[in-house]
């Protein structure tokens, strides 16, 4: 059983859980602190600036006081001397004094760049931070009302700014350490958390390599105890039911072997086909084919192992089969055995395997080697034709001394009183002549080797002979023989003798099976084929019986004089014309009707 | 009038038992033969006016004899009535001629003396 169909040297991407939890909670205290830094060192900063603003502007006033005189006075050297003094101070860059009109009157820097606005504004007054370390401070002078001028100094003061970053980013720094430590405690926490997930997660490995008594034992108290114990109860039923599984499939294993041993050993072949003419399955060889060799072949050699006329017949069983979806018994194939040469035969019982759709899946076909019993029934046949062949010549003899004895008793009335024996004489060598005469018909016309002659001849003809000479009989047993014949004739290719033959046989039978009553004999047209039926009021057939009557030696009772051969001859000469014949019947007592039906083409 | 000589070939004892009772009383005299070649030796001495003829016998059987029979000139005019148990006759056999019927065994006497008066009647 494979569960993981992954390769076992590549390791599926996985990402622990621990780094799922630790990883949001690494980003979001990190961007939460950042936000409350930013915030915070915002307010500082402009805190510190506004401070620092008011401390530039309060030496910017001094500065300015300091100032008044010169300018009052106009004195230039003073002036100057004064700024001077003004931007030895460190923090000072340079120092420029406008006059009321915004005419610089003074610098520190004789070549310094233009002030950007506002603080060139003459107007203005006020601190305008330049740059990073650069703040220019604006402040007007006045005396007494009097405007004078205005002060202009730039201070640099380096560091503020940076000092400031250097400070923001330390916290922040920290912040983040704090972060990640977090993140790596929740994480270790969550390893903790997720513990009893790993044991369970090994025991499901216990388990896949086939160890089915391994349990997780969980006691973490939470809902992977839970879980754990639901686990384990699931385990143990899926183990019952495999064991049950395993039980069952144990049993079906010894019962298809069992099933298996007695089709693979049964002396008949059996085999089953697809309706698409696979093999689907056969038991054993046959025909000097071994088992490989047919199945290999599949249908075609299947087929070509039959004779050529048999694999016709196997075929047309097969097709009706699926077509009427019925089982087709006994269909009698000859093979050569591809080894020895010889000829083997075998009876086919056909059945289809139905599906739930009500369509053949299968035929199942069971083959029996009848050869031995053929061989036996040749035997039998030849026995009989024998016997009756040899007990012909002797039994001619016995009936020309009957027939002397006969003319001699008529000449000389000595001999009168013999009359009774020399009758019953005559009559049992009659019987046994008929005997012998039709099982010796009924072998040639078996043995195919008869040839008949087709003359044309009207049926109607035919039948009236024979009625003319079965009278005699029925008077004898009281019976009614009745005619009720077409007048048209009904012309028709036959060898005479056998049809005389035929109908003889089915009044003979009428008679022979009808203690009291009626026989009659009909022909009729119907299209372009031609009936004649005999119907009696005998003791009639049962139905399962209809078909059988016309096998060799079947008789319906076992009292019944005759050897049962009188309606196969009928059969077999029916059939010699094409004609069909068969026999219908109410049951018994009811009499019985037998058909023949000949085929005009 | 001569009698009317009629020869039997036939190799079964009781069937010339049979065809002497059969013919008793007639006014023919009979020659009897086992075989083929016994009827070939009789005929060097007399000439029958009717040969029964049996088909199933040793040595020389009637299909043998008949054929050679309508080979020898002086006696290849006798008719024949072929008597058999079998009534199924090689027609090539009967294309030869003078068969003048085949009688199938058992027959009657009645239907003997007939073939037999017949055969003698288209003779003479």
């Amino acid at each position: 059983m494979v569960l993981n169909n992954e390769s076992p040297d590549k390791p599926p991407f996985r990402f622990s859980l621990r780094y799922k939890v630790a990883l949001p909670v690494l980003f979001l205290v990190t961007v939460m602190m950042f936000m409350l830094f930013q915030s915070t060192f915002k307010f500082v900063r402009e805190l510190v600036h506004e401070r620092n603003d008011k401390k530039l502007l309060a030496v910017a006033e001094v500065f300015r006081e300091s100032l008044k005189v010169p300018l009052i006075l106009k004195n230039q050297e003073v002036l100057e001397a004064t700024l001077a003094w003004m931007a030895s101070r460190t923090d000072v860059k340079e120092v420029t004094v406008e006059d009321d009109g915004g005419t610089v009157v003074g610098s520190t820097a004789p070549h310094r760049q233009e002030l950007p606005k506002p603080l060139s504004l003459k107007s203005f007054e006020g601190v305008q931070r330049l740059s990073a370390d650069l703040y220019g401070v604006a402040v007007p002078i006045e005396v007494g009302g009097r405007r004078l001028g205005r002060l202009l100094i730039v201070f640099a003061q380096q560091g503020l700014e940076g000092e400031l970053n250097k400070l923001f980013f330390d916290r922040m720094l920290f912040a983040f350490l704090m972060g990640a430590l977090l993140a790596i405690m929740t994480s270790g926490v969550t390893y903790l958390a997720l513990r009893p997930l790993f044991r369970l997660k090994r025991t499901v490995q216990q388990i896949l390599t086939g160890n089915l008594e391994a349990r997780a034992r969980i006691s973490s108290f939470d809902e992977i105890q839970d879980l754990a114990e639901a686990f384990n109860e699931m385990v143990s039923r899926l183990a019952r039911s495999l064991d049950n599984l395993h039980a069952r499939t144990r049993a079906l294993e010894e019962s298809e072997e069992k099933y298996r041993l007695i089709v693979d050993n049964a002396s008949d072949t059996i085999f089953a086909l697809t309706s698409d003419g696979e093999i689907a399955f056969l038991n054993e060889g046959f025909s000097g084919a071994n088992h490989e060799e047919i199945l290999d072949g599949g249908l075609a050699l299947f087929l070509n192992l039959h004779d050529s006329e048999s694999r016709k017949q196997f075929e047309d069983a097969l097709e009706r089969v699926k077509r009427t979806k019925e089982s087709v018994i006994n269909v009698s194939t000859m093979h050569i055995h591809r080894g020895n040469q010889k000829e083997i035969f075998y009876l086919t019982n056909l059945t289809p395997l139905i599906n739930h759709e009500g369509k053949v899946k299968l035929i199942q076909g069971v083959m029996r080697d009848v050869t031995e019993l053929r061989r036996i029934e040749l035997m039998k046949d030849s026995l009989i034709r024998d016997v009756a062949h040899e007990l012909k010549t002797p039994t001619a003899k016995f009936e020309m001394a009957v027939n002397w004895f006969e003319q001699e008793k008529n000449r000389d009335p000595a001999l009168a009183k013999y009359g009774s024996i020399i009758e019953m004489l005559k009559n049992n060598s009659d019987r046994l002549m008929r005997t012998i005469t039709s099982i010796m018909d009924l072998s040639k016309l078996e043995s195919g080797a008869l040839q008949i002659t087709r003359e044309p001849l009207d049926l109607n003809v035919v039948l009236t002979q024979v009625i003319q000479d079965m009278e005699a009989l029925c008077r004898q047993k009281n019976l009614e023989l009745k005619a009720d014949l077409v007048s048209e004739p009904l012309n028709f290719k036959g060898d005479r003798d056998m049809l005389y033959r035929l109908f003889v046989n089915l009044i003979g039978n009428a008679i022979k099976y009808t203690p009291q009553g009626v026989i009659e004999v009909k022909s009729y047209a119907r299209g372009p084929n031609f009936f004649v039926e005999v119907s009696d009021s005998g003791i009639g057939i049962e139905t399962h019986d209809l078909e059988t009557i016309f096998e060799r030696f079947v008789q319906k009772t076992a009292s019944s004089v005759g050897i049962g051969v009188g309606l196969t001859i009928s059969r077999d000469i029916a059939a010699l014309h094409g004609a069909k014949i068969w026999a219908e019947s109410a049951g018994i007592g009811k009499g019985a009707v037998f058909k023949v039906k000949f085929y005009n083409a | 009038m001569p009698q009317n000589r009629i020869m039997i070939v036939e190799d079964d004892e009781d069937l010339h038992v049979l065809y002497g009772l059969y013919l008793q009383g007639q006014d023919y005299q009979i020659m009897r033969a086992f075989n083929g070649k016994q009827a070939f030796d009789l005929m060097e001495k007399e000439k029958p006016d009717v040969i029964i003829l049996d088909m199933i016998m040793p040595v020389m059987d009637g299909e043998e004899f008949f054929t050679r029979l309508r080979t020898e000139k002086k006696i290849n005019d006798i008719p024949v009535i072929i008597a058999s148990v079998n009534d199924k006759i090689p027609q090539k056999l009967l294309n030869l001629g003078n068969v003048h019927c085949v009688l199938k065994k058992p027959f009657r006497i009645e239907a003997l003396l007939n073939e037999i008066s017949g055969a003698l009647s288209k003779r003479s």
